[in-house]
């Protein structure tokens, strides 16, 4: 009965209500989107960091990880002492060489084929052991498992020589985005070389195509194993770019970070970062930016909550006779007071469906979008991420947009005076 | 006595027009002050949340822009997915030949690490220019940069008839951050890591060697000459961030972008490593629109940097794309804000409208144009927009100011905020013709009343 009079009253006002249902759609729908984008980044962010399954990162000392780092000499030595300092600690030590300058490669076997610039990503196919950094979309691992030519007298003896290639295991694995431009994929064979020219160039066997989590859709990459990227670019001082570090279960991550930086022969040379310092870099930059969202968001709702009770005010006012005459014929003080909380709430509920709605549909557009625009965003970033925290934080957004959409006039309705209210006519 | 007001009122209305109407509009207005009040904050608000959110995108995108404008840069090549400018200098030489270029100059970037005294090693982002050259190509907007000193030494001596083996100066430009926090001194000695790799032309540097932490480094010292600010503030995520500039040949030699080992042991073989060449065309070349010939050219000469190659027209539009989304982000949000507040004021009005639905009618009949009712209704909903949205201003431009600030201690980066008379103007103009468009409602539903009904008070 009240819920029904409470409609009908909507109705009649039929144009106001619209117009402040879609006043509350639209504030909850910027809620939503603001409370999403800084969920999303946080969560997609850690679990990036957490499906590679590395615990530690091991840079050269004075780099920040995220800001660019150096390059540590003699990785493989100082990965093998860290390997024997943890011992079963340790599931797995890797080193990986990632140099700034990139290669070039070119389709085997077409003379006018156009080289294509991608960076080298050097590693030991057996020391990976349990970290994951991607996903293979094609193809298979390396066959050789080891890193054959770092024994190879030419290496050892720091000579460069193009026949030197001949005892390379000749197999490299290509990025998505690399094959692409290529035009390659597994079992295909690609050249490689260190100068555009293609000049001491390799022949090799393309083993698989993958995906690498931290990489942007448009990064070009290749797997190729360490000491013959080394090799290729006459570096004989076993450089690497970060050992990565994989802790056996309930092996303590900060107590290994602690042990690892202090009083090693090695210590001071390296900087040792666990997965939370870095996701603690960016979360600065986060927390900022969901400071900023939530602020907005906070003054949109300010908005509308005064938009949904000027409104019910007004039409609360301009029904003071109709009150009255309710009142006059029996409607409790309650009922009158349901009936406008009724009005409010209603109003506040379909704003809030419509808004949340809304909201869905902004977020998935606001991440595929800027996804799409700005380049060098990991794939496995997303910007935006609806989780039931949100989904609680704008429901009791709504909530309170109802309750003072309600609450405020229904308690004026109250106290209207029926003597006074029948008398004025 | 209502009557007779507003027969009084109606009066005034087909009596006068313009801005005496806007007067009468005013009243109405205060006849109901809470409500305007609530509305007039509620425009206000998306009006401050509109102008701060505009501000701070529109300050990103023009100081990001200037650098472009202002600098004489026609043309840049610049390697990306790892690719490096390789035998730099014979390119830039050959280059700079060509009848339609006034200038061409290279660049360098690389990571090292520097030596402080306050605070120990230190990695450092370096670049390394041509002096003399960097400073033609450069905008007064950068050159502004280096007022706090500047190479002497205007062009690369020690890369000598191209060898790598004439003087080598050791002039070094550091960050500001660098001198405020690491006790780098300007006038004093900054010491640099050879990078590994680097040591193939240890010779003809003036190197030192070293021991640190058990192992044996190769150190060059350099002399600071001057100190420049950088656009990160030195907090949050970029406190680290620290950057030196270098003579290019100085850099590639320390950064091992120079030289590489001979095949079989052989003598350095020169690779002269570089990450991007500018090019600056004569005037009458760009009057004469060469700069597409040039571009022709340089792809044609070059065809492994043929992907590389930009014209100024396009680094904006590359730039645009790298700033579109935080702009059409901030104003998505401001434009969010600005539709609640105006549909509140639309609303609020048709319920003005509606109250009045006697008083209008009244004023049909005596003889009132639906004109002039439709201008009175229109123009109270574009006062309540236009006085919210002045209201708006100040605090539009404290939110902004806020945001910066916030920003700049948080994250560490400088943001300009693009707050001018043009730029408010501009956002008060917007804010109105939406505002018109919504006000408009309201004034039809009161122009299209029937006058018998409203007058009798008959639904």
């Amino acid at each position: 009965m009240v819920s029904l009079y409470a409609l009908s009253s909507l109705r009649r006002r039929f144009g106001r209500v619209v117009f402040t249902v879609l006043g509350v759609a639209l504030s909850i729908a910027l809620t939503v989107t603001m409370f999403s984008i800084g969920e999303g980044l946080r969560i997609s962010t850690s679990s990036m960091v957490e499906q590679t399954q590395v615990e530690l990162f091991v840079v050269s000392n004075g780099s920040a990880y995220l800001l660019g780092k150096g390059e540590i000499s003699d990785s493989s030595e100082l990965a093998a002492d860290i390997r024997s300092d943890l011992g079963p600690d340790a599931r797995a030590v890797c080193p990986r060489y990632e140099p700034d300058r990139g290669l070039y490669l070119a389709r085997a076997n077409e003379p006018g084929a156009r080289p294509v610039s991608a960076r080298g990503n050097g590693f030991v196919p057996e020391l990976v052991g349990s970290i994951v950094g991607g996903q293979e979309l094609e193809g298979e691992h390396f066959t050789a498992q080891d890193d054959p030519f770092r024994d190879d007298p030419r290496f050892l003896a720091h000579n460069y020589t193009p026949e030197a290639f001949a005892a390379f295991t000749k197999e490299v694995q290509v990025n998505r985005e690399l094959a692409r431009k290529l035009g390659v994929g597994a079992g295909d064979t690609v050249v490689v070389s260190a100068h555009y020219n293609m000049s001491d160039n390799v022949t090799c066997v393309v083993r698989g195509v993958y995906q690498a989590d931290f990489e942007s859709p448009e990064q070009r990459t290749f797997r190729i194993h360490m000491s013959e990227l080394q090799y290729m670019l006459k570096r004989w001082d076993d450089p690497a770019s970060e050992i990565l570090i994989d802790l056996a279960p309930g092996v303590s991550t900060d107590e290994t970070k602690a042990f690892l930086s202090q009083g090693r022969p090695y210590s001071p040379l390296i900087t040792v970062s666990s997965g939370r310092d870095i996701y603690r870099e960016l979360e600065g930059v986060y927390d900022t930016f969901q400071g900023f969202a939530d602020l907005i968001a906070v003054i949109t709702i300010v908005v509308a909550m005064l938009f949904i009770s000027t409104v019910m005010i007004i039409s609360v006012r301009e029904r003071t006779r109709e009150l009255g005459v309710l009142r006059a014929i029996g409607f409790s003080r309650d009922s009158i007071f349901t009936i406008i909380l009724t009005e409010g709430f209603i109003i506040a509920a379909v704003g809030f469906a419509l808004g949340l709605a809304l909201g869905y549909i902004d977020a998935w557009v606001v991440d595929v979008w800027i996804k799409r625009t700005v380049s060098g965003i990991p794939a496995a970033i997303h910007i935006t991420h609806i989780t039931p925290v949100v989904v609680l934080e704008v429901t009791l957004v709504g909530m309170l947009i109802g309750a003072v959409a309600g609450l405020l006039p229904a308690q004026w309705a109250t106290r209207v005076e029926v003597a006074r209210t029948l008398r004025q006519e | 006595m209502a009557a007779v007001a507003l027969a009084v009122q109606g009066r005034e209305l087909a009596e006068v027009a313009g801005a005496s109407r806007f007067v009468v509009g005013l009243r109405n207005l205060l006849r109901r002050p809470g409500r305007s009040i609530m509305t007039g904050a509620a425009v206000a608000i998306s009006m401050a949340l509109l102008i701060s959110m505009a501000s701070i995108s529109e300050g990103i995108k023009d100081t990001a822009r200037l650098g472009i404008v202002e600098s004489r840069e026609d043309l840049v090549v610049s390697p990306e997915q790892g690719a490096r400018l390789e035998r730099a200098h014979a390119m830039d030489a050959n280059v700079s030949g060509w009848p339609e270029v006034e200038l061409a100059t290279v660049a360098a970037y690389h990571e090292l690490t520097v030596e402080t005294t306050l605070l120990g090693d230190k990695g450092v982002y370096a670049a390394g220019l041509v002096p003399g050259e960097f400073w033609e190509m450069a905008g007064e907007t950068e050159r502004e940069r280096y007022k706090g000193g500047f190479f002497r030494v205007p062009d690369d001596p020690f890369y000598g008839n191209g060898s790598y083996d004439g003087a080598f100066t050791g002039e070094v430009l550091v960050s500001k951050n660098l001198v405020d926090k690491y006790g780098v001194a300007v006038g004093g000695e900054l010491p640099v890591r050879l990078v590994p790799g680097a040591e193939v032309l240890a010779d003809r540097m003036p190197v030192r060697e070293a021991t640190r932490a058990g192992q044996p480094v190769m150190l060059v010292n350099l002399t600071v000459v001057g100190s420049f600010e950088l656009e990160y503030s030195g907090s949050g995520f970029y406190k680290g961030l620290a950057i030196i500039v270098m003579h290019l040949s100085e850099l590639q030699a320390v950064a091992n972008m120079a030289a590489e080992n001979g095949t079989g042991g052989g003598p350095p073989v020169v690779t002269d490593l570089a990450n991007g060449l500018s090019i600056s065309l004569t005037d009458t070349a760009v009057r004469e629109g060469s700069v597409g010939a040039v571009d022709s050219r340089l792809k044609e000469a070059y065809p492994q940097y043929a992907d590389y190659v930009y014209t100024r027209e396009e680094q904006l539009a590359q730039q645009r794309d790298e700033f579109v989304v935080a702009e059409v982000f901030y104003l998505a949000v401001g434009s969010v804000s600005m539709l609640i507040g105006l549909l509140f004021v639309a609303t609020i009005m048709i319920v003005s409208v509606m109250e009045r639905t006697r008083e209008i009618g009244m004023m049909r009949s005596i003889g009132i144009s639906r004109w002039s009712i439709f201008l009175q209704v229109f123009e109270e909903s574009m006062v309540l927009v236009l006085v919210g949205a002045l209201i708006g201003v100040l605090p539009g431009y404290w939110g902004a100011s806020w945001a910066a600030s916030y920003i700049s201690t948080r994250i560490g980066l400088t943001i300009q905020l693009g707050f001018s008379t043009a730029f408010v103007a501009r956002s008060l103009l917007l804010v109105l013709a939406v505002g018109a468009l919504f006000a408009t409602y309201p004034a039809i539903t009161a122009v299209r009343m029937n006058i018998v009904k409203a007058v009798t008070g008959a639904r």
